[in-house]
């Protein structure tokens, strides 16, 4: 047998340090009693109430995550309870607020406790019917998801239970279902079985509820705002809008782009502007059958207002050169009788008339030059249309 | 000369007059009767107190001037005296340093008949039991789910989680890991019963609040920590935590509890699943820290110690690596109370080296799962090699020779930083624990067997003979005999163990100390030649390393004759 005296600080009797490398390596079921964030390091860390071997501890807890990227998370603040020890015997869990949760420890380590997932409690009723096939239904904080037999996805929120005050009063009777207010509550959105959604506030007010259902079956979509309808069908890619009042408000432009646009007010139709301009080559006022295209320009105004004038001086010059030519000839023919003197005066006399005829023809000539210029004098004076016609 | 001693031992048992029954108590629960048992009656006695067990024994022998089975009742507190002193009336009524050797309770009383072959009848009586650090050994239990009367919101009332609230959650709902000390004194604090639970028809506090019988701590009259001599008599509220790095000769620096290592407590292991002592170990950084218990006579009386201090194990003056590690963690052996043994009342030393003891590889393993994510930065901050890399010869030489440590309680950092905990720090630690384990072979180990000793030996202290007591020449590394100045052996106490006996009129009293770490110093504790065996065994030539007391003649040019 060796003489050697073992250093107690290399040579450790195992019996001594047995708590050192305890391992607790069962699930614990556990009640959250209370949430808190931690200053330092900005994590959730729950409190939770963990029974294991008929005594109780208080564990701090991590939760398991769905994803825990640094920018892929999910945090949940479960709910917590109000702790009262003197209250909370006679129903045990079925009085206990807080949501009940299954506990491991990682690596053993009873530091460090995390929440691995919920258990249902006891004091919460399924309403699920097991006959009917695989369902789905969750609720957290007022929000109800659920995916029914059919696979119909529906998510409600249900808002804050009106009787939420008996969660938050210390532990004493057995928690009681839940109660909602369904003027607050019952919005909800639906995947249904045809493909179809819905987004809904269900409202129980007035004629009917907001909501957005788009048909995938029928190839539609329908906004509803009570009796407020805005239609798409896909086929035909039409969309309708029903409603009592439409107020567009667009701070710089609106624009339309279609093969036809038609209107119809059964009183009038009002435009304030600053300027109204119609981009194209013709106007139609009237019925469909009119056949008049109507609007001239007044550059066309003036420009044509120059040619009349021109036109109707020049046709006077002519009508008194034409009249005077007329007094020459008439005079020219009473000198005619007499003979050979008659017919040497009325020589000149007939050169005058000539004369004015000829200045008569040239006006003539003129007023035809305008119109020519007019109808030559380039674009800035064009028709706005084509043709215009008036009813 | 040999020294003339008249030894003399005696036992005070304050024996329970109710001895309890399953219906409760039936008188009093801490009446009573003081009961003085000198050599009389008194054949023999012993008491061992090792430094690895938090719980001393002890043994004592009776001859049968009494049915002392039927006297004695179990559970009784008693006081062991033994000493070179006499023993006088004054001795039994205030416990004085040089006597007392051990404050105990009574676990079993049996007595012992035997008949020789000459038909003899012999009966003896053997009393046994342990010493107060017993007290460790229960499990502590508290209930949960009792509420704490104080708080009157009656919200998160339980006492517990006032205890975790305050402790674990603390500093305004950080999670902040607290230092070793603080933990510590939360699981005394828990033990003591501080929590001012109500009385409920539950086992609804701790149940180890334990007390001594008055009369004990009047015999007694510890000190607390104030530096008071207390009156109480629960034993929990005399313990007094000593924790930190060696500034000086017993006396130990304060200043930064942190240093010492942070953690959190574990709630689990407080539910009656493990003892006191496991639970404090648990929280103790036992890679960093040494816990143990001892009693410790001031000037002032007796205290009732927990060590939980940083292993004072440096004992050179430059450590090996000032860069590496944290200088004011550097606990010197040196400074450890020493106690200066009588040369002449050694009578027997057998020491030696233990290769056994010799490691070149050492790693603190961080047993937080989560920091284990951090493991390929760790494992170079919380290792440390022999030799300074991992291909080392010294591994092909001697095998891998680990020490690990899985400890739970970390250099955390304080809140704010990014970062979970300083690793610099810990490898800070590594370093300054090579200077503890890689040089444990050069060292000496042993146990020294003298006259007894009426002076109170502690384990945890350290012990000083004259070196002239190993072998026969003082030849233990080049140092030494280059010195004339005297050698001694400076060593760390692991067990002590006092027997007394008398035998035919014969009074024996010995004192055995087994010791390890032992180093060469001089008078004033510095260093001979290296402190330990060389380095180099050629660094102490054939002549030198000669008992020369013994071996006269031998040429030292004759190296292959021993």
């Amino acid at each position: 047998m060796s003489d050697n005296v073992l250093d107690s600080s290399i040579w450790v009797d195992p019996s001594t340090v047995r708590a050192i490398n305890e391992q607790n390596n069962r699930l614990l079921i556990g009640v959250i009693r209370e949430v808190r964030n931690v200053k330092n390091t900005k994590e959730l860390r729950y409190m939770v109430e963990v029974y294991t071997k008929n005594d109780t501890i208080i564990l701090g807890c991590r939760m398991m995550r769905q994803w825990g990227g640094a920018y892929n998370y999910d945090d949940y603040v479960m709910r917590g309870y109000n702790y009262n020890d003197a209250s909370n015997n006679q129903n045990g869990t079925l009085a206990l607020a807080g949501d009940m949760v299954l506990v491991g420890h990682i690596g053993g380590n009873g530091r460090e406790g995390v929440i691995i997932g919920s258990l249902s409690h006891p004091a919460r009723k399924s309403f699920l019917d097991t006959t009917k096939g695989p369902q789905y239904k969750s609720e957290f904080n007022g929000i109800e998801t659920s995916i029914n037999e059919d696979g119909e996805w529906t998510l409600t929120f249900k808002g804050q239970p009106t009787n939420l005050d008996k969660l938050t009063q210390t532990p004493s009777e057995v928690i009681p279902e839940p109660e909602y207010d369904t003027d607050v509550g019952t919005s909800f959105m639906k995947w249904d079985k045809e493909g179809g959604f819905t987004l809904s506030d269900e409202a129980t007010d007035g004629d009917k509820a907001q909501k957005l259902h788009i048909d995938k079956k029928k190839g539609t979509i329908d906004i509803f705002s009570g009796k407020i309808n805005l239609n798409f069908k896909k086929d035909g890619q039409e969309v309708s809008l029903t409603n009592k009042k439409t107020t567009m408000t667009t701070e710089d432009l609106i624009e339309y782009k279609t093969k036809k646009f038609k209107g119809e007010a059964t009183e009038e139709v009002r435009v304030k502007t600053a300027l109204y301009v119609v981009e194209t080559d013709k106007v139609r006022l009237g019925e469909e059958g009119a056949s008049e295209w109507l609007i001239i320009g007044k550059t066309f105004r003036e420009k044509q207002k120059t040619m009349d004038n021109s036109v109707k001086e020049k046709l006077n010059s002519a009508k008194l050169k034409i009249t005077l030519a007329k007094t020459f000839l008439n005079l020219a023919g009473t000198a005619m009788s007499v003979p050979i003197s008659g017919a040497i005066a009325a020589g000149p006399i007939i050169s005058n008339a000539a004369t004015q005829l000829g200045q008569a023809g040239d006006a003539l000539g003129e007023a035809a030059d305008a119109i020519g210029d007019f109808e030559s004098g380039g674009s800035s004076h064009n028709y706005l249309s084509a043709v215009s016609k008036t009813k | 000369m040999s020294l003339i001693r008249t030894p003399h031992a005696a036992v005070i048992v304050w024996n329970f007059d109710d001895r309890l029954n399953t219906k409760g108590i039936t008188s009093s629960f801490d009446k009573v009767n003081e009961m003085i048992i000198s050599t009389v009656s008194l054949i023999s006695c012993s008491t061992n107190k090792t430094k690895s067990d938090p719980v001393g024994t002890f043994t004592f022998t009776l001859a049968p001037t009494r049915n002392w089975v039927s006297v004695l009742t179990p559970g009784s507190w008693c006081a062991i005296l033994m000493t070179n002193e006499p023993l006088t009336e004054d001795s039994f009524k205030k416990a004085k340093p040089k006597q007392v050797k051990m404050l105990g309770r009574i676990d079993t009383v049996r007595t012992d008949v035997s008949v020789s072959d000459d038909g003899t009848r012999s009966t003896t009586y053997v009393v046994s039991g342990r010493d107060w650090g017993s007290i460790f050994n229960n499990t502590v239990y508290v209930d949960p789910i009792v509420q704490d009367p104080s708080e009157t919101g009656k919200t998160m009332a339980s006492a517990l989680y006032q205890q975790f609230s305050q402790n674990v959650f603390s500093d305004n709902n950080d999670v902040l890991a607290l230092s070793i000390p603080k933990n510590l004194n939360t699981i005394l604090s828990i033990f003591g019963g501080p929590l001012k639970l109500p009385e409920t028809d539950r086992l609804a506090k701790a149940t180890h609040d334990v007390s001594i019988p008055t009369e004990v701590s009047n015999f007694f009259q510890f000190v607390d920590g104030f530096n008071v001599i207390s009156s109480s008599t629960k034993l929990t509220e005399l313990l007094i935590l000593v924790w930190g790095p060696l500034k000086g000769e017993d006396d130990y620096d304060n200043s930064a509890p942190e240093q010492t290592g942070t953690g959190w407590l574990d709630p689990g292991v407080l539910l009656g699943q493990h003892s006191l002592w496991s639970i404090l170990q648990e929280n103790s950084n036992y890679a960093m820290n040494e816990m143990f218990l001892e009693m410790f006579w001031s000037n002032e009386g007796p205290e009732l110690l927990l060590y939980n201090r940083i292993k004072p194990f440096s004992y050179t003056d430059a450590p090996a690596s000032a860069d590496k590690i944290d200088t004011s963690m550097r606990s010197m052996f040196q400074n450890i109370a020493s106690h200066r043994l009588d040369d002449e009342a050694i009578i027997n030393v057998n020491a030696g080296t233990n290769w056994a003891d010799k490691f070149n590889f050492i790693e603190i393993k961080p047993d937080i799962n989560e920091l284990s994510i951090l493991g390929v930065l760790l494992k170079a901050k919380s290792q440390a090699f022999q030799g300074g890399n991992s291909t080392s010869d010294i591994f092909n030489r001697e095998g891998f020779r680990p020490i690990m440590f899985s400890i739970k309680q970390l250099p955390f950092n304080k809140k704010g930083s990014t970062e979970p905990f300083q690793s610099d720090v810990l490898s800070k630690w590594v370093h300054l624990a090579k200077e503890w384990f890689f040089d444990s072979h050069r060292l000496i180990n042993g146990t020294v067997i003298l006259h007894g000793s009426s002076e109170y030996i502690p384990v945890g202290d350290n012990i000083m003979f004259e070196a002239g007591l190993v072998g026969v020449t003082p030849n233990y590394n080049s140092g030494a005999v280059k010195t004339n100045n005297k050698i001694y052996v400076l060593a760390h106490v692991e067990t002590v163990q006092n027997t007394f006996s008398i035998h035919d009129g014969v009074r024996s009293f010995q004192t055995t100390i087994q010791f390890v770490r032992g180093i060469f110093v001089d008078e004033q504790k510095k260093l001979v030649g290296e402190g330990t065996i060389d380095t180099l065994a050629s660094s102490l030539n054939k002549v030198d390393s000669r008992n020369g007391r013994t071996v006269l003649s031998v040429a030292a040019n004759s190296p292959k004759e021993e």
